[in-house]
This record gives structure tokens, C-alpha cells and sequence, in this order.
């Protein structure tokens, strides 16, 4: 069920070809390093091609303490300390920042998302410490990433995204995620971890940021740092502060300082030891903030300590207004339940108060979206050559023809543009100092992006070997100079004409990638449908005898050990008399939720029919199965359900079977459990009874598991 | 403002042929400039020439110091981008002066030190003739 590997949903938003993916200089570093022998001369070759990102790379493997080391100057001296994969990371994290602008999701606020990203950061490396052989600049790419999946959702499926963040807008990271599983059949958690194998970043990587998207907050029994997924639940809290703000919620509020404090105990820091750390993260924010063009506020230690003591009070006051209403988490550990909240996806406030508050301005202030330079219907020109006088002549003439140009003095700029700005067609020079226009050709026509240009080469003289090696290296036509407009406006029209067919293509196969996702979501949504129970949207009977049948096969292969919860609601048949029908169903929904809501990530609840339910937890032998058993029971006893004439909580028996030795088959585990449910009922309901291992005697004849309640 | 800086009167006086051949400045060259510059970029050949004075120069310079260490490869890297941007300017004459200069110190025959002297100097007067020529073009400033 949780396999690594890459899910088929994921594949499907893949074929969309709208998630957000490193482009321009990180497209080509995905490239050269799509294969494990990659050289490490050609990524450092290509990351200096670009000397922002080249100094971004610096500046972060400079920026982490190490104690008695030089400072590293040059991309290869950057490979040879952090090792060839991370530089990689780092590389590929950085061009996805450079990359972004604001999509058309418009209930998605893209600027505090890459805000609070960077906050988790930065926060991310300043911990970094505290995990074992981990290295900071590790902890900062997973931080930025953390969240990669919400940002991939949103620009995918923007429209009814946007409309599942709103309805989502005030509930917990669960809830959003599940309602993405039963809109999208796919939730960011595993979207982002996809995202981050399919760009071969490494998988203690992808499989920290996926516990990270599936459980948000840290429990205090939980103890130390163990862990790169801790240290992100750490660093989003820390990012989540520095991000406060005098709108936010004032339960949000509560729950940072919370995490805040268990972090405090866990550093085993003073307060001012504390807020000293807290203020040199904020202020390295805001120094990545300006790098990077990411906002960020200027906020302190004092200002986050003050607005969490007022937030408590009001979350407080909030509790009171509405107690004994609201107030249904009671278990051990269900606080921890609480704490989650989809601050990462945060819809914009829907009225945005025209006076903001002086102390601290919200950071989500909207940005216009930038316009998509593909979606007019403009031609794009880029023009590049090393002779200012013709370049300028050249951008005059393209100009007045009517075309958007921009220009670049000489190849590796060049390069760069056309792989950043991807103009439907290149002018370049032939003869440049740095970099020939036939060099620059030969690497564009390497790329994806450049692979359909359209691409005139300038030319001194038209010597026919000349003219032959530039065929050869890709050109589509070449014009000669000095140019005649005359000339060039007709050689202008050819390429014109490609362009614009060559845009039409790639728009139809978007549309056709974009139908064929959605007929196969469509598709699998029906397989689903045949196996799920419509009534309380879990999976049904089914469902559920492929899944134990697939466990036991496990089991008997790698011997993992796995146990069945039979569970039963106590007294339905009454309900059902006394209420009718419409609450017999209100309880089966509500009861699934709850069953639903206590289990670990990989167990899973089936209906099996009527008011019938089977657990199986992979995993977990019979101590587990019952520890799970006991959670299921006591959440659902403190789940006050309410319908029309009913405001009571039910309880439910369970019986509890695992695999021993002794337990020759499937059925025979199915019956164990049957029979624990049956002794459960009988002791006096509401109640886990354990199956334990079989006494030796000769089995009766097997039967499909039947029981009278 | 459509003629300003640049009076048929001033282009003439720039063509006569005052060494008796070629013009330094070619008016067809021109002609096709200002056809380009139209009525919305009256700036643009005033610019281009700012922009030509101040590149041609330091090209000149590399011309002179590869001249000086009898470097080909950077005498022909010089020679190459003047002969371009002198054709887009109008300096046709000095342009071609600038190709074979490119060419002969390109190809496989070793120079001899004197020619290449003499080719050199020949590049150096014809520049300063063409910098003569832009500069009584250009509005005074």
C-alpha cells in the first residue's frame, strides 16, 4: 500500500505537463544527470552558466558553520565538499525558486507559500545540528521542498484546487488531505514525495518530507531529534512563527507556541537562549528573503512570544464560548490531532482589512500574476549578438516589424535567455569571443525546450562549409550581414510561420495530455467506485479480502508480521429501531470517521457490511493490533455524534486476531478474531477482547467467517 | 525633429572623397538606417553612433596591442567585430579594410611583420578618418 515507488496518480498529473519543474539551467542539470555516472564536471559547468544560481550555491555552502574550513569559491570546490548529489539538490532546489511566478490558482496565496518555505528553511539548517550526519545545506533543500506537492497541486488542477482550499480553509491538515485523496485520488503528502523521487533527489529526501506532509506536529513523548522529518516539523513551526501575523487565526496562533515550547524542551534552551536562536533565524530569513526575492518580515522573538500569550487567550476564550460543543479530543493523544493545520496552504483571508495593523504586516500580500509569456499570441524574439552596433540595429528592425524581442551580448547569456525566456525564435550571431552562435545551437538543441525553436544563425560570409557545419549543428536558416531589412523580413516569415505551427502543436498535445490524465482519473475513479462502500466512503468487503489476502501472502513470504481488528457496533440494531434509518446511517459515517481518525498511517479500516467493520494493520503483531484496537474504542466512545433527535456517542466491540505460527490460514485468523468480538460482546460490550494463539486441538471445519451479534 | 543632427548638407559635405576614393561613409548604408530610425526613433542613429565610436575604439586598441606582441588570434578576433559593426554604421570602406586585415592574419600563411605593420597602419588611418566623419555627424553635445 506504501510502496517508494512512484504512484500511477502521480503519473497522471506528471502527463499534464503543468507541474512546476526546474527549468532553464536546472532543466539541463536534470538532464546531465538523468543516469547515476553523471559527470561532475558538466553539472558544475552547467551551474556556472548561470552566475546567480552559481553564487546562491556559494553563498549557502558558506552561510554553514564548519569549524576551521575555508571558504569555498568555486562550484567544483563546492562538488568536493558536499559530494556531487547535493550540490545537485541544491542546484536544482534554487532554479524551481527562480523559476516561480505566481499561477492561476488564484485562492492560493504562491508568495507566502515560498515564504513560510524558506522560513522552514532557514530554520531547517540552523537545526541542523541536531540530527545525526546530516549536513545543513541537506536540511535546507528539504525544508524548502517540504511542501512541494500543494504548490504542484495548485497548478495542475488550479481550478477545483482552489475551490478545495476554500471549503478546507479553517480545518485540519487531515481533512485537506483527504478531501485531496477523494478529489484527485492522490494527496500532496504523496505528491510531493513523487516529485522528489522523479527528480532523483535522494530518498531519505522524499521519505522524511513525506512523513513530514502526513503528520505535521511533534509529540512531547516523543523525545529527541530523531529524525529529518522532526527537524521539518521543527522548522515549520519556526517558520510558521516568524510568519505570524495580527490576522492570523488565533488557534493557529496557540498551537506554534506550542511546538515552540515542546522545541525549547527538546534543545534544552533557556528563554533567552531561545529567542536568541530564533532571532538570527529570522534575520538570516530575511538576508535568503532578498537573495532569492522571496518576502519576508521583519519580526523578533519578543513580538512571536507576545502574539502567541495573546492568541492563547483568545483561542481560550474561543474554547469556553463553545464548550462541551467543540471540545471532543480526549484520548492521550489526540491533542496532537489538534495541532495540524494546512498553514502551508493557507487561502487568502477572503476580505483583506484595508488598515493593517502597524506592528506586523501580513506577509500575504498578493501579487499580481505575472503574464504568462506564452499564452499571447505575440512572437518572441531573442536576438543575440556580441557587435552592440548590430544588435542594436538588429532589436530596432524586429521591433518595428512588431515582435517582443530581447537581446543578449553574448553566447553563454545567450544560452541562458533563450533557455529562461524559451522565445519562439533565436537570431545569434555566428562569431562571438566567449561562446560561438553554432555552440550555443548545439547546447539548445541537446535541451528539450530548445529542441523546437526556430533558429536563424548571423553570418559574416556564406562560405558553404561554413554554412554546412551550421546545417549540421541545428540552424534553421541563416541571414547574412550586413543584413538587408528586405531579406531578413522574408527569412523573419519563414521562421514566423514554423513558430506558430510549432506553438500549435505543443498546445494540442497539452490539451491531448491534459484530456488523456483526466479520462484515466475518470477510469480509475470507477475501478475505486467497485471497490468502495458508498454509504461511509471507505473501501468495502471487496476491498478488504483482497488487502488480507495480499497481507497474508506477505506474511507468509517475508514473514512481516500483520493483525485483523473485527469490530462491531455495540446495540445498532436499537439505533436503527429506535432512531430510524437516516440516523443508523449517520452513526455508520460518523464512526468510520472516528475509526479513521485513530489509526497509523499504514492501517486501514474496511466496511465489511451492515454494521461490521475490519482493521487490518500491517505491521503489527497481536500487542499492536490490540494497542490500535484500544485507540479505535476509546475514540469512538468519545465521539459524540449528532443528528436530528440524537446527541449521544456509541461504543463498539472488537476482537483482535495476529499471525502465530499456529495459525494455519487465512480464514482461521478471520475466525479468530470473529470469536474475539463474540467474547467482547459477550463480557459486556464496549470492549477489546484478543484472540491470542490458538490452543492446539483439531480444527473445526472452516467456514466464511459468521457470527450473531 | 525628423532631421535633426544629421542635414542632407552635413552628409554630403562626409561623402566627398576627400582622398580621392571611396567615400568614408556610404550614403546607401545610411539611407537604410535612416529609413529604419522612421519617424518614431529619431534617436537612433545618433546612438548607434555613440555606441560605434565607443566599441570600434576599444577594438582598435586590441588591434594595435596584437599588432604590438604579433598576436593573430586577437588582431583577427578585433578585425572580425569591426568589420561587422563598420558595415552596419555605414563605414563600408574601412569595413572591407577590416575583412581583409581578418583574413590575412587568419589564414595558414605565416605574416610577415612588415605587412602586417603596413596592413595595421592602413586600419589605423582609415579609423581615423571614419571617427572624423561620425563625429562632425553627431550634434554637438
Amino acid at each position: 500500500m506504501s510502496q517508494p515507488s512512484i504512484p500511477v496518480e502521480f503519473e497522471e498529473l506528471k502527463s499534464s505537463g503543468d507541474l512546476p519543474s526546474p527549468t532553464g539551467v536546472g532543466m539541463k542539470i536534470l538532464e546531465i544527470t538523468r543516469t547515476d555516472e553523471f559527470s561532475a564536471e558538466d553539472m558544475g559547468d552547467a551551474i556556472m552558466s548561470d552566475p546567480s544560481l552559481t553564487g546562491r550555491i556559494l553563498e549557502l555552502a558558506n552561510s554553514a558553520e564548519r569549524a576551521g574550513q575555508e571558504p569555498i569559491t568555486t562550484v567544483s570546490g563546492a562538488i568536493m565538499r558536499l559530494g556531487a548529489t547535493m550540490v545537485r539538490s541544491l542546484a536544482l532546489a534554487f532554479s524551481l525558486v527562480s523559476e516561480r511566478e505566481a499561477g492561476a490558482c488564484r485562492p492560493f496565496d504562491y508568495e507566502r507559500y515560498w515564504s513560510l518555505s524558506l522560513a522552514r528553511a532557514v530554520a531547517a539548517k540552523a537545526l541542523s545540528g541536531e540530527v545525526d550526519g546530516l549536513m545543513p545545506e541537506e536540511a535546507y533543500v528539504a525544508g524548502l521542498l517540504a511542501e512541494v506537492g500543494i504548490l504542484a497541486l495548485a497548478s495542475v488542477h488550479s481550478e477545483r484546487y482552489g475551490k478545495l482550499l476554500i471549503e478546507h480553509q479553517n480545518e485540519t491538515l487531515t481533512k485537506l488531505r483527504q478531501a485531496e485523496v477523494s478529489e484527485f485520488d492522490i494527496d500532496h503528502a504523496t505528491v510531493s514525495l513523487s516529485m522528489l523521487s522523479d527528480w532523483g533527489l535522494p530518498e531519505a529526501f522524499a521519505t522524511a518530507i513525506g512523513e513530514f506532509g502526513r503528520k505535521r506536529a511533534f509529540a512531547p513523548s516523543e523525545g529527541r531529534l530523531a529524525s529529518l522529518a522532526d527537524l521539518l516539523r521543527f522548522a515549520d513551526a519556526i517558520g510558521s512563527a516568524l510568519m505570524l501575523g495580527e490576522m492570523s487565526p488565533p488557534r493557529h496562533v496557540a498551537e506554534v507556541g506550542d511546538q515552540l515550547e515542546i522545541l525549547r524542551d527538546v534543545l534544552e534552551l533557556d528563554e533567552s537562549e531561545f529567542a536568541t536562536m530564533c532571532d538570527s533565524i529570522s534575520m538570516e530569513w530575511r538576508v535568503w528573503g532578498e537573495r532569492l526575492e522571496i518576502e519576508t518580515q521583519d519580526i523578533r522573538f519578543s513580538h512571536i512570544a507576545s502574539m502567541i500569550a495573546r492568541g492563547r487567550e483568545l483561542a481560550e476564550a474561543e474554547v469556553r464560548g463553545q464548550a462541551g460543543d467543540h471540545e471532543k479530543h480526549q484520548g492521550s493523544s489526540s491533542s496532537v490531532a489538534h495541532l495540524e493545520t494546512p498553514e502551508g496552504a493557507a487561502p487568502k483571508p477572503a476580505a483583506k482589512p484595508t488598515a493593517a495593523p502597524a506592528a506586523a504586516a501580513a506577509p500575504a500580500a498578493p501579487t499580481p500574476p505575472k503574464a504568462s509569456t506564452q499564452t499571447e499570441d505575440r512572437i518572441s524574439i531573442l536576438a543575440v549578438d556580441d557587435d552592440p552596433v548590430s544588435l542594436r540595429v538588429l532589436v530596432r528592425y524586429l521591433r518595428k516589424e512588431g515582435f517582443e524581442v530581447s537581446m543578449a551580448r553574448n553566447g553563454k547569456e545567450g544560452l541562458k535567455k533563450a533557455l529562461q525566456e524559451k522565445p519562439d525564435l533565436l537570431v545569434v550571431d555566428h562569431e562571438m569571443p566567449d561562446m560561438s552562435g553554432l555552440e550555443v545551437v548545439r547546447a539548445l538543441r541537446r535541451s528539450s525546450l530548445g529542441s523546437s525553436m526556430y533558429i536563424l544563425i548571423l553570418t559574416g560570409n556564406q562560405e558553404d562549409d561554413l554554412l554546412i557545419e551550421a546545417f549540421d549543428a541545428g540552424v534553421d536558416d541563416f541571414v547574412t550581414k550586413p543584413f538587408l531589412p528586405r531579406l531578413l523580413t522574408a527569412r523573419m516569415q519563414a521562421g514566423i510561420r514554423i513558430a506558430k505551427l510549432q506553438r500549435k502543436v505543443d498546445r494540442d498535445r497539452r490539451t491531448i495530455l491534459k484530456q488523456l490524465a483526466e479520462k484515466n482519473a475518470l477510469n480509475r475513479k470507477l475501478r475505486t467506485a467497485s471497490l468502495t462502500d458508498p454509504l461511509t466512503g471507505l473501501p468495502n468487503r471487496r476491498h478488504a479480502m483482497n488487502r488480507v489476502d495480499a497481507e497474508w501472502k506477505a506474511t507468509e513470504r517475508n514473514s512481516v508480521p500483520f493483525s485483523v481488528i473485527m469490530l462491531d457496533i455495540d446495540h445498532f440494531k436499537s439505533v436503527n429501531d429506535t432512531y430510524g434509518h437516516d440516523i443508523g446511517d449517520i452513526v455508520l459515517q460518523a464512526t468510520s470517521q472516528a475509526i479513521k481518525g485513530a489509526l497509523r498511517g499504514e492501517d486501514e479500516v474496511c466496511r465489511l457490511g451492515g454494521e461490521e467493520f475490519l482493521i487490518v494493520c500491517r505491521g503489527a503483531d497481536e500487542a499492536g493490533g490490540t494497542i490500535v484496537a484500544e485507540r479505535v474504542r476509546e475514540a469512538v466512545e468519545a465521539n459524540v455524534i449528532d443528528g436530528p433527535g440524537f446527541g449521544n456517542a456509541i461504543t463498539v466491540s472488537l476482537g483482535v486476531a495476529g499471525v502465530h505460527p499456529e495459525v494455519e490460514s487465512l480464514m482461521s485468523l478471520l475466525k479468530a478474531a470473529d470469536d474475539a468480538v463474540y467474547q467482547a460482546k459477550n463480557a459486556g460490550r464496549n470492549r477489546v477482547c484478543v484472540a491470542g494463539a490458538p490452543v492446539k486441538k483439531p480444527e473445526e471445519t472452516q467456514q466464511k467467517p459468521r457470527r450473531s451479534a | 525633429m525628423q532631421d535633426d543632427g544629421l542635414s542632407s548638407s552635413a552628409l554630403e559635405r562626409q561623402h566627398a572623397p576627400e582622398n580621392g576614393g571611396a567615400p568614408v561613409l556610404d550614403r546607401d548604408a545610411f539611407a537604410a538606417l535612416e529609413e529604419l530610425a522612421g519617424d518614431d526613433d529619431p534617436e537612433l542613429i545618433a546612438e548607434l553612433v555613440e555606441i560605434y565610436l565607443e566599441d570600434s575604439q576599444v577594438r582598435m586598441d586590441e588591434v594595435s596591442s596584437g599588432a604590438a606582441g604579433s598576436e593573430g588570434e586577437r588582431i583577427g578576433r578585433a578585425a572580425h567585430a569591426l568589420k561587422s559593426s563598420s558595415a552596419n554604421i555605414g563605414a563600408v570602406a574601412f569595413s572591407r579594410v577590416c575583412a581583409s586585415l581578418e583574413k590575412r592574419v587568419r589564414s595558414d600563411d605565416a605574416v610577415d611583420p612588415a605587412e602586417l605593420e603596413t596592413l595595421v597602419q592602413q586600419a589605423l588611418s582609415m579609423y581615423a578618418e571614419v571617427r572624423d566623419a561620425l563625429g562632425s555627424l553627431a550634434p554637438p553635445s
